[in-house]
């Protein structure tokens, strides 16, 4: 495979027609961690965190329970479940919609929050976020309107490979979903209490940025 | 292997004692011994250890080992001459571990320390002028291929400049007291690793350490090539030192103005690599 | 976490690390198993190690709160 010199030879690949899912040392390292955070999301509880009541010697814990908690595990599992499926996919279309659907699910973990400065956060984020997928599916319909495929490994052995606006199109949509220079709304995200949930908001668009620069390597 | 592992984590402890002592130099402080972190870590694994009653016990234990694991993984990528892109990988993952150390304790110091290290997420896109730079000149982004390459053409640091700054300043925005370390700034007691003591303080460190050694050797392998083991060292500490003395010129930087200085010379870098490449 | 599941995690995950160290110097597993192995069991047997006497039977402390 051509992305021999990008990530390393694949040791395993499995195809379905012509699409092929494929390991390369590269996306298992990736797909190791989403595992990892995704076992420490389901496995952990969350943190209480202290604040000090302010003008005084005083503080307070909030916590994260009930309800709250079963939908933000539930949202932050999932969220795990599309990152790993976009880290091991081996097809443009179905790694843009893992990451629309992480989008999704990053807004998912922090909307149970009851605190108005994390909801307003969200909601800039949701905006961007589905902005972003715009350029995101365009990048993907460019690419098999002009190749006739969307299969990774067919594209790494075209001459041709994926058209540069759509490569272009394809950053800029994962960008949009939470990596630098998008990313202000996410540091305020960070605010909610559930560590274990909200730290699955950085590692998902991450793990998204890095694939996505092994993907745009290689076609 | 497990050789160079602790062969790794001995030499990254040095390499901040001596980061310490260079800095108290250059500021007329007589400065700690250099073998002063590896005390330290002996130290703080003595110490009584438990988890704080607030923590999420998992991720607070856990992270510790996420802390290790990655950089011993990226170690073996160094050694086995594998793709940089993994290198760079790991490097983000890193993150997750200041956010994951931050916010598992629930101490509201630890906490701004997760939270500024997303803000200070900017100090990754220059990793991306490096790979980019890197892939375009020389086609390849395995190491052992890019140490073939200066060996038939010569060290990549003369031919692709602003690619190996741009990886300078991704090593200098991870060193201890720089301008850009506001995940540990002294305003929020020790930052990210507040409510980190003890045994967990000690495998903090022992990251810490093994990151040092790879990023260094990362760059010396990446930038100048293949040396022999004496010229190696030389040129990690003199890689080092130069980074500790930017560390002790400079003041640090406010969270804001420490991501518009990282974000404006990844522009000019950007554009000086775009200029090479028409050029070329 | 009581004393004696830290000291027999510490011992497994140093028969790992010893194991898979030997059996990769003779070629037993490639350097990539070697590797893998070593990844993952030896952050465990570093806290292990350090946990082995120091770990706390005291009350939990809640976190620091400033001066």
């Amino acid at each position: 495979m051509a992305s021999a010199g990008v990530a390393g030879e694949p040791f395993f690949a499995l195809p379905f027609g012509d699409i092929v899912n494929y390991f390369t040392p590269y996306t298992a390292v990736l797909f190791g961690f989403a595992l990892l955070f995704t076992l420490i999301c389901i496995l952990s509880r969350p943190e209480q965190q202290l604040d000090v009541v302010f003008g005084t010697d005083a503080y307070y814990a909030k916590g994260v329970t009930g309800k709250e908690l079963r939908f933000r595990r539930f949202m932050s599992i999932a969220c795990g479940c599309a990152t790993m499926a976009a880290m091991v996919s081996g097809d443009v279309f179905n790694f843009t919609l893992f990451v629309s659907m992480v989008g999704v699910c990053i807004i998912g973990i922090v909307a149970a929050v009851k605190s108005r400065h994390v909801l307003d956060a969200a909601y800039n984020y949701g905006i961007i976020a589905i902005v972003a997928t715009i350029p995101l599916f365009g990048g993907a319909a460019i690419t098999l309107a002009t190749t006739g495929t969307l299969s990774i490994w067919e594209l790494s052995a075209m001459a041709s490979g994926m058209p540069l606006i759509a490569k272009m199109l394809i950053i800029v949509g994962v960008m949009g979903e939470g990596i630098a220079p998008f990313y202000a709304a996410k540091a305020e995200l960070f605010r909610a209490p559930g560590a274990p949930y909200v730290i699955m908001i950085h590692v998902s668009s991450l793990l998204m940025f890095l694939r996505v620069v092994e993907i745009l390597l290689t076609v | 292997m497990l050789v160079e592992l602790v062969i790794a984590v001995v030499m990254g402890l040095l390499f901040l004692g001596i980061h310490r002592k260079v800095i108290a130099r250059i500021q007329g402080r007589p400065g700690p011994p250099i073998w002063q972190e590896i005390l330290h870590t002996l130290k703080f694994s003595f110490k009584e250890t438990w988890v704080p009653r607030t923590a999420s016990t998992l991720l607070y234990v856990g992270i510790i080992a996420v802390a290790m694991g990655i950089w011993t993984a990226a170690l073996y990528v160094v050694l086995a001459g594998g793709s940089i892109l993994i290198l760079f990988g790991i490097y983000m993952l890193h993150k997750m571990v200041e956010h994951g150390v931050g916010l598992s304790p629930g101490s509201p110091y630890a906490k701004f320390g997760g939270i500024r290290s997303v803000i200070s997420a900017s100090s990754e896109i220059p990793l991306f002028a490096v790979i980019g730079g890197i892939y375009f000149f020389t086609g390849s982004l395995m190491i052992s291929d890019l140490v073939a390459y200066q060996a038939d053409n010569g060290p990549l640091l003369l031919s692709i400049l602003p690619a190996a700054i741009a990886m300078y300043l991704v090593i200098l925005s991870k060193m201890h007291y720089g301008p850009f370390s506001i995940v540990e700034a002294k305003e929020i007691v020790s930052g990210y690793q507040t409510e980190h003591f003890g045994v967990w303080r000690a495998g903090l460190q022992i990251g810490d350490a093994i990151k040092t050694f790879v990023l260094l050797y990362a760059f010396v392998l990446i930038f100048v090539g293949q040396l022999g083991p004496v010229l190696l060292l030389v040129a990690m500490l003199a890689l080092l030192v130069s980074l500790s003395f930017i560390c002790a010129v400079s003041p640090m930087l406010s969270p804001y103005d420490s991501v518009t200085v990282q974000m404006v010379a990844i522009c000019i870098l950007v554009v000086w690599l775009g200029v090479l490449v028409v050029i070329g | 976490m009581e004393k004696w599941k830290v000291q027999t995690m510490t011992i497994a995950a140093f028969i790992v690390v010893i194991g898979a160290w030997a059996a990769g110097l003779v070629g037993l597993i490639g350097q990539g198993a070697t590797a893998a192995l070593l990844v993952v069991f030896f952050p465990v047997l570093c806290l292990g190690m350090m946990l082995w006497w120091t770990l706390g039977k005291g009350e939990d402390d809640l976190p620091f709160m400033g001066y």
